[in-house]
């Protein structure tokens, strides 16, 4: 039983910005979810997933966002409701439909979230997707905390069906995966039949028509915004400091006020409805103020946006001095934190940050720089992905014509990192590994020597390798892809993926067996284990020596999933008489070059040990270890 | 309680059931009827990094997300130099800590490339950066339990057990039903009871 | 000498392009290794002073010091290093004569040594039929010895197999290898880095006379395109003016021009000076002139030692070696030294 579908309106109960999200899409009625995996959206779909059959509702992982927005958009042109969730990475993957779903419009309610990742904590890269908006012309919300997620979602449904268009809603890491009281309402008591209306075509032209339509239908939105509580201000009538903010940033600069104490002079217009923009109560609010500071996620495009407004009634406001990220006031990157709105309207105001006296803050900088030494992202004890890279560094190096690997996105990213010994040359977005790797594999007919070698993860397969692959093919690249299938989309939380007998509900599925793939394709493909390292090894590296496209699948179980199923490969030990450690002839080759963190280093003995609350008994490093002073015995 | 917002971090590493923790003092605190925000940060967490979870309690108002610096009231933490980390950017000198004494090793001291402080002059450090602080061999504990996972539940208990949250063992198990599942509600229960003794036998520092 | 690590030997040597794929580097680590003829170093190693820096004769090289080392007196610089007696040579077994690259000196010392007991173990050269490449070889008995026999011209990092010998515990090892591997053999000896009693260990150490030597790598694959490398059971470079290398195979005889095969002689041996392998106990090379023969060269008292019991034993014919050939045979040495000094400015 889950909290999302419990039946008990007016319940308080605490949840996941995400949650909110979803539940709200269940009270407004939806009939249709899909996605593809990507944080820091994971657990709308995965949320609706773990309901779906309770509710009658139907939920699947997609294979990418353009595929999940176009199964939500053939339920919303039949005249359901339906919702689409993704990253920022994935409304680019998706904006091509976007961009023409927009103006062929809908026949039901279509509401499309996307959570940014501010900082790209979990991203490969930062962006701010709500210009996506403006471009396609399309309605947009920001939640600015956990209750008003849920509400707009609703609202957004409720708007979608009446401009017959689909409603953008931008969460962002705070709000996305925060938690927070929701009061439960309603649950809908039916839900439409699907039904395609025949009688009439939705095309994206003539530009003639469809283009005003669109302009038509958000100013409706715009009308509908007009009078949303979800734009709101506290404050003083005339502030000396106008903040103007949405989304995450509102909770902050509420508490930067607050502890400032500068209730009396610094006033908070929160704009929820952030396109189009409600430029009345903004203009309300500009004419009431000298100074205005914009606090927002990532891009100054509430920033920007409100500039526009100002430039067009220029001639009936004061002289107003606009703060932002284009002033050089907030950064112009990076993620909002309270310690940075503090810092900034206390500058702003002259007004003094409380804290505590010089000593403790000494006290506090010694234990920063002293007492906590930073933890990098490592692959977790017993990941395969460590034994195929040990291999892969192996063959590049015994090859030595300075091969260049390709990255591509899932937990064995990190081979741009130590963990995974610094192998991946590039990382870009899913399924550029093998797309820049066969670009790369024609370039020796340019006088490029090096030979090419792409990893992808087997969920990274299905989402775009394809195309590139069948590309590389068609036009005789040399390239060697290696396939890391550990059997899971691991990076996210385990999500099903179409080689998955299960699909997001948990029924039955039909597996896609990717080297059945490469097989039709003619593509010559090799399967191996990458816990053998030597035949592993051995196998890149002859692979390394033929030409035209080809395709190895190292194949081994996620280390955490094998955990939860069963119990420790083999009891790994050290024996510390043949340990050398850091003399001549090791140098600590497991501790200091594998890193495997069921290793641990003994200063004290100068041997290795192995972490046995840490250890999951994979046995690889009884093959790295140079003299033989690691065994492993199968229990 | 008396503060308000009532600032609270539970910090460990990846992989140590911090969110599953905060979640439970979170949901335990709205159904006591407060205004509860908690933010956190994982996705790559469980491949050994630092996890975070602020916790906002309040009557008044739901507040953001992330605790301001130098503001946190109670840190619970799962890992020694996490504590530190969390109480150099959120510490200040009334602010309480109840600390599992128990190193997990980043990845980069098991290879070498940097020390481990030595767990006495972190505990030190760790002291001077707080009101009052107990550090409790969790960890341990939880693995005579038969797990070590346990730890965060035992801390729990010890700061229930210190009077520092409201937390009953009644209203503890409620909350994992409606969290795990009926099955991990006895051992949970002992794990919690468990903290709640040994925070008793400590001597304050 | 300062002995660095890994990164240093890579810096100077590795990446250069300065390694004569003696060997010494190779088998005692995980980070570098020996791969179809190439020494490949596979990971960065933090020891600071380690073994391959050490042992390396292309780090550093102390003729003096090593010459204290060795015999106990100042480096002879005057052409062939400090010589007791030069003289010709030839085994009598006419079996170990018809293996053998000139005269089969070479092979019937080593399996003298090894019939006595002098020496437990044979650091030798040998070919893998299966690999194609030359490669080193620890010989336990006379077969495994006459396995060996014959030049092979190219740098076949055989010392590695001198690291297996120690590591498997042989206590008299007795080893055969080109003027390079022999100065790392005795830096093994003179820095013993891990205390293996090195200095004790190594019983006997004969060096061969070498010009230059091939990348293997680079021969193999060449031979390779004219024909099935495993039929080779000899080659002979010729002394000028042929300019050639003749291949004896199972099908046949080939010849093929230096000139094709100038290109693939190692980097490194246009720097080194030693053409006599000047550090060892016995020196052997080809006789110029007099086929079924070899130049033999005694420098330490266990080398004369072992080739006077070698004669008297009757397994080693004696002759007297000519003085306009040892002019000659000076004379071509004092030319690979100034070809090398030349490189080195």
């Amino acid at each position: 039983m889950s909290i999302i579908s419990m039946d008990a309106p007016g319940k308080e109960v605490l949840l996941m910005g995400n949650e909110a999200i979803a539940r709200g899409a269940i009270e407004a009625g939806i009939s249709v979810a899909a996605a593809y995996p990507g944080n820091p959206s994971s657990e709308i779909i995965g949320s609706l997933a773990e309901v779906a059959t309770e509710l009658g509702i139907y939920v699947e992982w997609s294979v990418n966002e353009k595929v999940a927005l176009e199964v939500a958009a053939a339920a919303a042109v039949s005249g359901l409701n339906a919702l689409v969730a993704m990253k920022q990475n994935g409304l680019n993957v998706a904006s091509d439909f976007l961009l023409n779903l927009n103006l062929t419009g809908i026949r039901g309610g279509l509401v499309l979230v996307v959570c940014d990742d501010p900082s790209g904590i979990s991203s490969t890269n930062e962006q701010d997707s709500r210009i996506y908006a403006k471009l396609a012309d399309l309605p947009l919300m920001e939640p600015a905390a956990f209750q008003e997620a849920k509400d707009m979602v609703r609202v957004a449904f409720d708007l979608s069906r009446r401009i017959s268009n689909v409603c953008m809603i931008r969460s962002v890491t705070r709000i996305s995966h925060a938690r927070g009281n929701v009061i439960l309402g309603l649950l809908p008591r039916s839900r439409a039949v699907p039904h395609f209306d025949t009688s009439n075509t939705l095309t994206a032209l003539p530009a003639s028509v469809t283009h005003p339509l669109v302009h038509q239908r958000l100013d409706q939105a715009r009308e509908f915004f007009l009078g949303s509580h979800f734009n709101s201000y506290e404050g003083p009538g005339h502030p000396e400091l106008l903040i103007i903010t949405c989304g995450a940033g509102q909770l902050f600069a509420q508490e930067a006020v607050s502890i400032l104490g500068l209730e009396e002079k610094v006033g908070i217009l929160k704009i929820g409805t952030t396109w189009p923009l409600p430029e009345k109560i903004i203009l309300e609010h500009l004419k009431k103020t000298p100074r205005v500071l914009f606090i927002e996620e990532v891009d100054p495009v509430l920033e920007n946006n409100v500039k526009e407004i100002f430039a067009d009634h220029n001639m009936e406001l004061p002289r107003i001095t606009f703060l932002g990220k284009k002033s050089g006031t907030l950064p112009d990157y990076g993620e909002l934190s309270p310690g940075l709105v503090i810092r900034i309207i206390s500058e702003l105001t002259g007004t003094k940050v409380p804290k505590p006296d010089q000593s403790y803050l000494d006290l506090a900088r010694d234990a920063l720089e002293n007492y906590c030494p930073p933890r990098s992202l490592a692959f977790c004890a017993g990941c395969p992905h460590r034994a195929s890279y040990w291999a892969i560094k192996k063959a590049l190096k015994l090859d030595g014509r300075d091969g260049v690997l390709f990255g591509d996105i899932g937990c064995y990213a990190l081979a741009v990192l130590p963990t995974g010994f610094n192998q991946a040359k590039t990382l870009h977005a899913m399924g550029s590994g093998i797309g820049m790797a066969c670009g790369f594999g024609v370039l020796d007919r340019l006088g490029a020597s090096q030979p090419a070698i792409a990893v992808c993860g087997d969920s990274t397969f299905y989402h775009a390798a394809v195309p590139a692959l069948i590309n590389g093919l068609h036009q005789s690249s040399n390239f060697l892809l290696i396939v890391l299938d550990n059997n899971a989309t691991a990076m996210t939380g385990f999500q099903p993926h179409p080689g998955s007998d299960v699909n997001a509900v948990g029924a039955l599925a039909h597996p896609v067996v990717i080297e059945e793939i490469c097989r039709a394709l003619g593509l010559k493909t090799v399967i191996q284990d990458p816990f053998d390292l030597e035949e592993t090894c051995s196998t890149i590296y002859d692979m390394l020596q033929e030409q035209s496209a080809r395709v190895l699948i190292l194949r081994q179980e996620c280390a955490l999933v094998r955990g939860r199923k069963s119990s420790k490969r083999n009891k790994v030990s050290v024996n510390p008489d043949k340990c050398i450690g850091e003399d001549c002839g090791c140098s600590r080759l497991c501790t200091r070059v594998f890193r495997c963190p069921g290793l641990k280093w003994n200063t004290a003995l100068s041997k290795t040990e192995i972490d046995e609350a840490i250890c999951t008994g994979c046995g690889v490093c009884a093959d790295v270890c140079p003299v033989g002073a690691i065994f492993k015995e199968t229990p | 309680m008396t503060k308000d917002p009532y600032n609270l971090i539970v910090t460990g590493v990846g992989g140590q059931g911090n969110v599953l923790a905060s979640q439970l003092i979170g949901s335990i605190m709205v159904e006591l009827g407060y205004k509860v925000t908690i933010g956190e940060t994982y996705g790559a967490s469980q491949r050994g990094g630092s996890v975070m979870s602020h916790l906002r309690i309040s009557k008044n108002r739901q507040y953001g997300p992330l605790i301001p610096p130098k503001c946190a009231d109670l840190v619970i933490a799962l890992e020694p130099s996490e504590a530190a980390r969390v109480l150099g950017q959120f510490g200040n000198p009334g602010t309480i800590a109840v600390v599992n004494t128990r190193p997990v090793y980043p990845v980069d001291v098991i290879s070498g490339h940097m020390p481990y402080p030595p767990i006495d002059e972190l505990m030190y450090r760790i002291r001077s950066l707080s009101k009052k602080c107990y550090f409790l061999p969790a960890t341990e504990k939880a693995m005579e339990l038969g797990s070590p996972i346990l730890a965060n539940i035992i801390l729990i208990g010890a700061a229930a057990g210190a009077g520092l949250l409201p937390v009953t063992e009644k209203k503890l198990e409620k909350a994992i039903i409606d969290y795990m599942s009926p099955e991990r509600v006895e051992i949970n229960k002992k794990a919690f009871r468990l903290g709640t003794e040994m925070v008793k036998d400590l001597t304050q520092t | 000498m300062i002995v660095h690590g890994l990164d240093e030997l890579s810096r100077r040597v590795l990446e250069p392009g300065l390694c004569s794929a003696c060997g010494a580097c190779v088998g005692g680590c995980p980070y570098v290794m020996a791969f179809r003829g190439k020494t490949v170093m596979l990971d960065r190693c933090a020891v600071e002073h380690g073994r391959c820096f050490a042992y390396c004769p292309m780090t550093a090289f102390d003729a003096e010091k090593v010459s204290g080392y060795v015999f106990g007196l100042p480096h002879q610089s005057g052409g062939l290093g400090f010589t007791g007696t030069i003289v010709a040579s030839r085994s009598k077994d006419p079996q170990i004569a018809s293996l053998g690259q000139g005269g089969g000196t070479v092979t019937a010392l080593m399996v003298k040594s090894l019939e006595d007991g002098f020496i437990d173990s044979a650091v030798l050269t040998g070919v893998n039929p299966k690999e194609s490449y030359p490669h080193g070889v620890v010989a336990l008995t006379v077969r495994d010895i006459l396995a060996c026999a014959g030049s092979k011209y190219v740098g076949a990092h055989s010392m590695s197999a001198l690291r297996e010998a120690i590591d498997r515990g042989f206590q008299r090892i007795g080893v055969v290898g080109l003027p390079c591997q022999v100065r790392s053999i005795r830096k093994m000896g003179m820095y013993d880095l891990k205390k293996e009693d090195l200095k004790k260990r190594i019983r006997v150490v004969l060096g061969l006379f070498c010009n230059w030597a091939f990348s293997s790598r680079d021969f193999i694959s060449f031979l390779s395109e004219r024909l099935n490398v495993n039929f080779i059971k000899k080659i002979h470079i010729p002394p000028p003016p042929a300019n050639s290398l003749e291949l004896e195979t199972e099908i046949g005889f080939q010849s093929i021009s230096l000139d094709d095969l100038r290109p693939m002689i190692q980097a490194s041996c246009w720097n080194c000076p030693d053409m006599t392998s000047e550090f060892a106990d016995i020196s052997v090379g080809m006789y110029e002139g007099k086929p079924g023969w070899n130049t033999l060269i005694t420098r330490t008292e266990i080398g004369q030692d072992l080739v006077r019991r070698a004669e008297e034993e009757g397994r080693l014919e004696i002759e007297i070696f000519p003085q306009a050939n040892l002019e000659h045979l000076k004379a071509a040495s004092l030319n690979k030294m100034k070809r090398a000094s030349e490189r080195q400015n």
